[in-house]
This record gives structure tokens, sequence and C-alpha cells, in this order.
């Protein structure tokens, strides 16, 4: 799961996952929650990042949101969500927000899911 | 409406309701990429696999505490992401969290088991979530309840909606999320109205 290729992969898992945030556990700059969606801009980051880093953007070449991209490396949301919070400050992913109940979509978007619900066949 | 730079906003349905309701199937039914099974120690921010399950791969002993299925809807730049509950009683610490952003939510009875429901619809009240109830109907297993009678043995308002549904029908489980979001259309308008 990290990546590190040397060491057997029961041991791969073994890390507590303050050091693969290099020992944050809230994303510091704005807000990144579990639903908020992830999308990479360009091919990623160079060789030199932490492996998780570049897992996570590679998860998110397609929008994808923190609490999917966790569920799928078997990684805590937390963790997926400093990363992403640290990937959009290199400017290597947007992050969207999700909608609350103090940020309602408009009726336009709502009209628009509407009508892409009904298109379902 | 967003550019298209920026990916779209997601959007929370949860959907609850009795061991058994039917809600994994409901949300897998609509689901553009199947069900993602979000674990406890996905959700948790304690350290993996150091101080619990030595020798033991953890990924076959995780808990799978909630369903997640997804639709996204290009054109109004959402996703809406339905995360099933799950119903046992041993897993409702987890419903807080889960609920948590939540816009609506469906309440899946299961007329053979109504009460099962109800620390569903108590959650979603206490929280003000707007919600409905989708009535599952089995294969040859519909007990025949007028809505007016499922709505009197729920004790719930009058403009709850109450709707019917087969949950393994994709048409089916659409028509409800379609209820669901005029629910919350007309509950936005009074908003606007309101202020």
């Amino acid at each position: 799961m990290t990546g590190a290729n040397e060491m057997p992969s029961a041991e791969g898992d073994r890390i507590r996952p303050f050091v693969r945030s290099n020992g944050r556990t809230r994303p510091d700059d704005v807000e990144v929650e579990p639903l908020s969606i992830v999308e990479a801009i360009g091919s990623g980051p160079d060789v030199a990042t932490h492996p998780d880093e570049a897992q996570v953007h590679a998860s998110c070449r397609k929008p994808m949101s923190v609490i999917e991209i966790a569920t799928q490396h078997h990684l805590p949301v937390l963790v997926v969500a400093v990363i992403a919070a640290d990937l959009r400050k290199r400017k290597l992913v947007h992050v969207s927000k999700p909608y609350r109940m103090d940020d309602l979509p408009s009726m336009d978007v709502l009209e628009a899911v509407i009508a892409g619900l009904r298109a379902i066949p | 409406m967003p550019s298209h730079s920026q990916p779209p906003r997601a959007l929370k349905f949860i959907v609850v309701g009795g061991f058994g309701a039917g809600k994994t199937t409901f949300v897998e039914s609509v689901s553009e990429n199947g069900l993602a099974g979000l674990s406890e120690e996905v959700m948790s921010d304690r350290s993996i696999g150091v101080d619990d399950t030595s020798g033991i791969d953890s990924k076959r002993t995780t808990t799978v505490v909630a369903d997640i299925g997804r639709i996204t809807f290009e054109q109004a730049g959402v996703r809406l992401y339905l995360f099933g509950f799950p119903g046992q009683q041993r897993f409702w610490p987890h419903w807080p969290f889960l609920a948590e952003g939540a816009l609506g939510a469906i309440v899946l009875a299961d007329t053979r088991r109504l009460v099962d429901c109800f620390p569903g619809i108590d959650f979603v009240e206490e929280r003000r979530i707007p919600f409905l109830v989708a009535v599952n109907v089995f294969d040859g297993t519909l007990h025949r309840y007028t809505s007016a009678e499922i709505r009197a043995s729920l004790e719930i308002d009058p403009h709850v909606p109450i709707v019917l549904c087969d949950a393994r029908d994709a048409r089916s489980v659409r028509d409800v999320l379609i209820d669901l979001y005029a629910h919350l259309a007309a509950l936005s308008r009074m908003h606007v109205q309101a202020t």
C-alpha cells in the first residue's frame, strides 16, 4: 500500500497515519471534507514526493471524492484530506466543496439534476 | 454554475432503514460505479494495523459501515452521493458521522417490519434532514397498506411524502430520488420565500 517495495507487504500498512501526512492531522489551508471532490491537474507530483501523494494524485485523474479515494487505498479519510489539501496548495489538483444545508444548490442546479435523473433509462 | 475546470460538487443523500430493508440494493441499483464499502478503519483517525489485528490481513477483517454509490450529472455540475446506512444497532454510533452534510434522506421501510425504520425516522427528524419514506415492495411479500395507514403507524407529518418503490429496479429508485429532489426544491422555495 505504501509503495515501499523493500518491505514485506504486511509491514506496508504498519505506519501511523500522521506519519503519512507529515505529522498533521488536519488539512491546514482550506477545508477539505470527506465529500470534497478532487481532480488532478497535469501529470502528477515529481518522483521525490511521498508515495501516498502520488497514489492520491493518480486516483483522481477523473474527479473522485476524498472518501472514495480513502476507501480505495484503505487510508483514513483524514489522511487523504490532508494530502489533497497539500496537492491543491501545490496546484496539482482542483478541489470542489460539497453542498451543505447552509450552501444549497440554486434552483437552476436542482432542476438540472432532476432533468438528469429523468434521463436515467 | 461551476466552470469546466472545476470538478463537480457533491450532494449527499442518506438511505436509512432497518436491517434487511433493501438499502444496499437501493443504492446499488442506480450507482454509476457499483458500491464503495466504507470501512471503520477508513473513517478512523487511529493508527492502521499497529495496535490490532497482528498477523491478520486487515482488509479481510474490515467491517463495512456504509455502502456508497454515486450518480454524476455533468450538465448540473453535481455528483449525487448515496450513503446506505448500516441498520444494525451496533452501528448506530457511526450514524452522526455518516449523516454529516446530508441534504436529504430516504427512509426505506419494509412493511413486514415497519417498526424497524423508527430509529431512522427519529434520527433524521432530530437532525432536521428533509426526508421521505420509500416503502420497498418485495416480490410476493407486499403487505397492502394504504399510505394513510403507513403514515398513521409511523406517526410522520402530513408534509412528508410516502412513496412505493422496488429497490431492485433502477427506474423505481430514480423516481424516489426525483421525489426527494422535488421535495427539497419545494422546501428551498419555501426557504427563499421566508427570507
